[in-house]
């Protein structure tokens, strides 16, 4: 009903209502329109919107002021202002973008010793590292803490006597007992060749038993016997050399052990 | 067609494009010639970082080892050496040999004088019953848990492996 009655006869002119959104009536006067105004809903929602909108056309024209005044020098001034404000934007953002890629690309390179104390105090702080520069190396960021994560290690074997080959398999059941504490993964490869193949022979392995009970235990142990060695066995003693069931074949000893290194697996030689 | 006013060429955006290059490409060679560069920056490329893995009982052998790693130092030259002789297994018997042979022991001064660690592992020690005391000039921090957990944790942070 009150909207009713303001629309019909109350309601305050256009006029009216810019003159009170731009300040020019006295406290009175303004009081009174502002009384009219917050007794309508619809009303007082027209008067924000003018003041919004007057909020707007101030904000546009912040630096008119200038422009009024000085006539054509200062239109030049201006319009040349906004040219090279951009630019100079531009300029400084290249220069903060350029040195941080400069940065990343030295630190990458491994121009910056910053990383590199870290990696050399202890496996976990190496790990953590590693990860952390995998993760801004984006795309090869899997490979990096996949390698880091589970220990890769190629126990290399060519040359052993009974008693070497016991204290191998005490190793590898320390290295797995080792990782577990620490919570690593392990993965184990013992290649043999050459003159240590009775380690893995079956009719002449010392510890059968102990190489069974390993492989049951650890599934990423493997042991993997040369097969070329394997081949040269054969022929010189004119029949088939057996390894054991745990044991798998591989083309080359020496062959495995390089390649494993090249795909960053740790390399020791017993 | 009309030649464009002076405030009107320098507004195209070819000039704005090529001075956002200029500043990246004067950015990127400030962070590449700066001050980090010549500072701590070489320092991990001057790293000589080696580790000697002995599990042999053969005294010739160790001799030849050590020398090797003398050979191995001089050849370098690199400033900053890490170098670590990780002794295992039968390679422990080095430092027992040292105590009574003093071409191995002077050898082994020699280059702990430049700083390479003798490490032992403490699975082989315990197994054989041999105390810090019978090795020569071994010290607690010496002993490391896994004579095999250290070679891998060498490698890991990026130690070259040599076993000789």
């Amino acid at each position: 009903m009150a909207e009713h009655r303001l629309n019909a006869q109350d309601r305050p002119s256009e006029e009216i209502l810019n003159a009170f959104v731009d300040g020019e009536f006295s406290p009175e006067d303004r009081l009174n329109t502002l009384k009219l105004i917050s007794s309508s809903e619809r009303l007082s929602r027209e008067v924000c919107d003018m003041h919004q909108l007057k909020e707007l056309v101030g904000m546009a024209y912040e630096d008119l002021p200038t422009a009024q005044s000085g006539g054509g020098r200062c239109r030049i001034s201006r319009s040349s202002r906004s040219h090279w404000f951009p630019s100079m934007a531009a300029g400084v953002v290249a220069l903060v973008l350029g040195s941080l890629a400069g940065y990343e690309i030295t630190r990458d390179a491994g121009f910056l010793a910053s990383g590199e104390p870290t990696a050399q105090i202890g496996g976990d702080a190496g790990e953590t590292a590693l990860m952390v520069r995998g993760d801004q190396a984006g795309d090869a960021a899997p490979q990096v803490v996949a390698a880091t994560e589970t220990d890769q290690i190629l126990l290399h074997v060519n040359e052993a006597d009974p008693k070497s080959m016991s204290e191998l398999l005490d190793d590898i059941e320390a290295m797995y007992r080792d990782a577990a504490a620490d919570g690593r993964e392990l993965n184990v490869q013992v290649v043999v060749h050459n003159n240590a193949m009775d380690f893995l022979r079956t009719d002449r392995a010392p510890y059968p038993e102990r190489i069974a009970a390993l492989s049951e235990e650890y599934s990423s142990l493997r042991f993997t016997a040369c097969a070329q060695t394997l081949e040269r066995l054969a022929r010189e003693e004119g029949g088939a050399v057996d390894i054991l069931p745990q044991a798998e074949r591989i083309d080359s000893g020496v062959a495995e052990a390089a390649r494993r290194q090249a795909e960053g697996w740790i390399y020791i030689k017993v | 067609m009309n030649p464009l006013p002076f405030s009107a060429r320098f507004a195209r955006p070819g000039w704005l494009l090529a001075g956002a290059l200029f500043l990246l490409s004067l950015g990127g060679s400030w962070a590449l010639f700066g001050p980090e560069r010549n500072g701590a920056a070489a320092d991990a490329d001057d790293t000589l970082q080696v580790v000697y893995h002995i599990n042999a009982d053969d005294p010739a052998l160790h001799l030849n080892a050590l020398r090797n790693l003398q050979n191995h130092i001089d050849g370098s030259g690199m400033d900053r050496l890490e170098i670590k002789v990780v002794m295992h297994g039968g390679g422990v018997s080095l430092l027992q040999y040292a105590n009574e042979e003093p071409d191995l022991r002077a050898t082994v001064d020699t280059l702990k004088m430049q700083d390479v660690r003798f490490l032992v592992c403490g699975n082989t020690l315990d197994k054989r019953g041999i105390g810090l005391d019978d090795l020569y000039d071994a010290q607690p921090e010496d002993r490391v848990p896994s004579g095999i957990g250290e070679l891998t944790r060498l490698q890991r942070a990026g130690y070259t492996y040599i076993k000789p």
